[in-house]
């Protein structure tokens, strides 16, 4: 992801902070699917995606006064933004959002199978991921999934979160102690028939359940 | 994504490389091209709300005179101007949601509608509304306080060029107004030209399927409810396409809370048939007043409920004159005054 180029950011960032809506569009069309891509890996939920990605952008747009006007790519910001919207979302914000307790049409997933199929034999990856996302506290995924699943560097997430590298550092650390406390040893790909629906939470309850009958 | 650019230092270090062995990344979505559209499409649509909101909040203090012609009254309640439409529309013809008396009397008056003469409307003109208003002048968060019925024109640019809103003028309370908005304006759901409304399906699901896409619901409101907004802005000041008024009216038989008033009337008196929803987000509820001799909106009225769902008048108005002229700021030939 970060490793994809933009062109020319410094341009980007001055046409984002002149209110160039071209450029908002250009945005969008350049980062929506890295965006959505952490936005799922981090809610778990198709639809929840969704709203986080569409929510980061606006996020974004919104902030654009306070763009810096320097080279680096925007990538890791606008990550960094999803991040926070994500974990917005496992924290029970959903309230204050409003529209994310909304449920898309049943038209939604149909239109989109293509999408959803390409993804179903990754169930098992993405069940486990949506497991751990679950056992970490909202900082620690959020780390996780910029430094580990969208490859940020370290620096860039600091940044992106607004926390010093040192913190990273230290969430990561205390992310994979947490794991290997709390994984389930891998081979156990958890119920991914709902996948097709995108409703992951569902698998994930279905596993809580099992868990505390064992 | 398979290959992420960490520094030389990251590269190295025992914990990112143990994560990223324990849990693999599952593979990076691409999203398909409509998807990716209509995600856009509501995004983009949700920041114009917010340039919106900016701008009537730093441009217009007295009472948000200016909001009223292209929010809804009901926004105007809502701090927050967040939110999204659920992008998607469905297949097959969707039922009759609507309440059987509300629907029954859609089916009439859009049949009316339909038969009005097709107005000409350039592109280089502007649409011309003159209303009566009764609005709340008490401040957010009191109780309803209404003002005198006052006068209230607009003009609205049908420029569709994206810079096109330029000239669009409201006059209310004996000065005007000019519409001011930042960045790009584009002819669309906020701001309704006669071209962009002729533009829209009217088939009556597929019109809903569009009007869902373009309804931003706000802080938590249903998106049924924003869909009802919606189309009360696009039949409110504006010069409908006979088409898709029809259209317009027929789809609202299909939006599920819309049901019919009896002796509604408009902000002067006239009765008219009452089609109303309620906002069970911001316990409101917005009124149609259809003239059922034309299919034309005759007025709106907005309720706030209260704890007990009494109603409480918090806005109104009456269309008095509907045209098309050339310039904005010169009111129609011949037009009679109230």
């Amino acid at each position: 992801m970060s490793n994809e180029s933009e062109a020319d950011p410094r341009r980007v960032r001055r046409a984002l902070r002149e209110g160039d809506d071209e450029a908002f569009a250009d945005l969008f069309r350049t980062h929506v699917d890295a965006v959505f891509t952490l936005a799922h890996r981090l809610t778990g939920s198709w639809s929840a995606a969704q709203d986080v990605t569409s929510e980061t952008f606006l996020a974004a747009w919104r902030g654009r006064d306070r763009i810096a006007d320097d080279d680096r790519p925007l990538r890791p910001w606008l990550l960094g933004i999803t991040a926070h919207q994500a974990m917005n979302v496992r924290r029970g914000a959903r309230r204050r959002l409003g529209f994310l307790a909304r449920r898309p049409g049943p038209g939604v997933v149909e239109d989109f199978a293509d999408e959803a199929a390409s993804r179903i034999d990754d169930a098992a990856t993405l069940a486990r991921t949506a497991e751990a996302v679950r056992l970490l506290p909202p900082r620690e995924a959020a780390v996780l999934g910029l430094c580990v699943w969208s490859g940020l560097s370290y620096a860039e997430a600091a940044e992106a979160l607004g926390v010093p590298v040192g913190t990273v550092r230290s969430r990561l650390a205390r992310a994979r102690a947490r794991l290997r406390e709390l994984t389930e040893p891998p081979g156990e790909p958890g119920a991914t028939s709902d996948h097709a629906t995108g409703e992951t939470r569902e698998t994930r309850e279905t596993r809580e359940t099992r868990g505390a009958r064992r | 994504m398979n290959q992420p650019e960490h520094t030389p230092a990251d590269r190295h270090d025992r914990t990112l490389l143990a994560l990223r062995e324990q849990l693999p990344p599952p593979r990076p979505i691409t999203l398909s091209d409509d998807h990716r559209r209509a995600l856009q499409r509501r995004t983009l649509a949700a920041a114009r709300r917010t340039d919106r909101r900016r701008e009537v909040v730093r441009t217009v203090a007295p009472a948000g005179l200016v909001v009223a012609c292209l929010a809804t009254a009901v926004a105007l309640l809502a701090t927050t101007l967040l939110g999204g439409a659920e992008p998607g529309p469905t297949d097959g013809p969707r039922p009759v949601a609507a309440a059987p008396a509300a629907a029954s009397r859609l089916q009439a008056i859009a049949a009316v509608a339909g038969r009005a003469p097709t107005p000409a409307v350039g592109d280089d003109q502007f649409v011309y509304v003159r209303s009566a208003v009764v609005s709340n002048e008490a401040a957010l968060g009191e109780a309803p306080d209404l003002g005198a019925v006052h006068e209230r024109e607009i003009w609205l640019a049908q420029d569709p060029d994206a810079h096109g809103s330029r000239g669009s003028l409201i006059r209310e309370d004996g000065q005007d107004w000019p519409i001011v908005t930042v960045g790009s304006d584009p002819a669309g759901a906020r701001r309704p030209t006669y071209s962009w409304l002729a533009s829209l399906p009217t088939d009556p699901d597929r019109l809903l399927d569009e009007l869902e896409a373009l309804a931003v619901p706000v802080d938590g409101q249903e998106p049924e409810q924003a869909v009802f907004d919606l189309m009360t802005g696009l039949v409110r000041e504006t010069v409908l396409p006979p088409d898709l008024a029809a259209a317009l009216y027929r789809a609202a038989r299909l939006v599920p809370g819309v049901v019919l008033e009896r002796g509604a009337e408009d902000a002067v008196g006239r009765r008219g048939v009452g089609i109303s929803r309620t906002d069970e987000r911001f316990r409101s509820r917005t009124l149609w007043v259809v003239d059922p001799g034309t299919g034309e909106l005759l007025g709106t009225r907005d309720h706030l409920l209260g704890p007990d769902g009494e109603p409480m008048l918090f806005h109104a108005t009456a269309v008095l004159e509907r045209a098309v002229v050339d310039e904005p700021g010169r009111e129609p030939a011949g037009g009679g005054r109230a």
